[in-house]
């Protein structure tokens, strides 16, 4: 569960559980890029992993989303979603 | 991948204005469009519309996109009805929030650094906006039959 605030400029900030402090997104035209840390549960562990997070309007109804991980600045991988909004 | 370090070009009308000053309308005046109006009785008819169209910005926004709105006014199709306007007004504000208000369905996978496919899943989310504050529930299905 994410708790959105959306501020002047394009700005927004996000909270969620498994998120260390604030999310800070940035929309500019069809695009909302995201910075957070997010923590990962890996092998029964938790490892704080950084989060760059381009969400791309493509229509009304669909969205795409990419997201890098990395960990002191190397990078651990990749998630790639596609939206699609109900009508 | 292609994710673009910065954009292209800087988006000034975005940009925070340091002078606050809120301004009533914006927008662009004596837009000459075809379209089909349609009656309450569902008969259309054809006609030259003269459309303005302004949006109110607040004091601490710079501008708005006004080619949005002509895109806005294309994209709704040759029919307008009184529903119709009422949708474009919505269209008018940020898409991206509206984009959250309502149930969305969402397909994703996870790739670990050498691309491998890790993970599948499936997401459903469901957003409420309630003027700036906006809450997602999400619920991910994984293609392991976990669930969170």
């Amino acid at each position: 569960m994410w708790t959105l605030k959306k501020l002047p400029g394009g700005r927004y900030t996000g909270t969620a559980a498994d998120v260390l402090g604030e999310a800070q997104g940035q929309a500019a035209g069809n695009a909302l890029r995201w910075g957070y840390v997010l923590k990962l549960p890996v092998d029964g562990k938790v490892i704080e992993v950084d989060m760059d997070d381009w969400m791309y309007l493509v229509d009304d109804k669909v969205m795409i989303n990419r997201a890098q991980m990395s960990k002191f600045g190397f990078r651990l991988g990749a998630v790639t979603l596609s939206f699609t909004k109900r009508s | 991948m292609n994710a673009p370090e910065r954009l292209p070009l800087p988006d000034v009308q975005s940009a925070t204005d340091t002078r606050q000053i809120a301004i009533g309308r914006v927008g662009i005046r004596s837009i000459r469009h075809p379209l089909r109006l349609l009656a309450a009785d569902g008969t259309p008819s054809m006609t030259v519309a003269s459309v303005d169209m302004y949006v109110g910005l607040p004091p601490e926004q710079k501008g708005t996109h006004m080619s949005r709105f002509i895109e806005i006014l294309e994209c709704h199709g040759r029919e307008l009805s009184i529903a119709r306007v009422a949708d474009m007004f919505d269209d008018m504000l940020e898409r991206l929030d509206r984009y959250f208000n309502g149930t969305v369905d969402a397909w994703g996978m996870f790739q670990d650094r050498s691309g491998k496919v890790v993970k599948r899943f499936t997401v459903v989310l469901r957003g409420t906006w309630t003027g700036d504050t906006g809450v997602l529930d999400e619920d991910f299905t994984y293609s392991d039959g976990t669930r969170e």
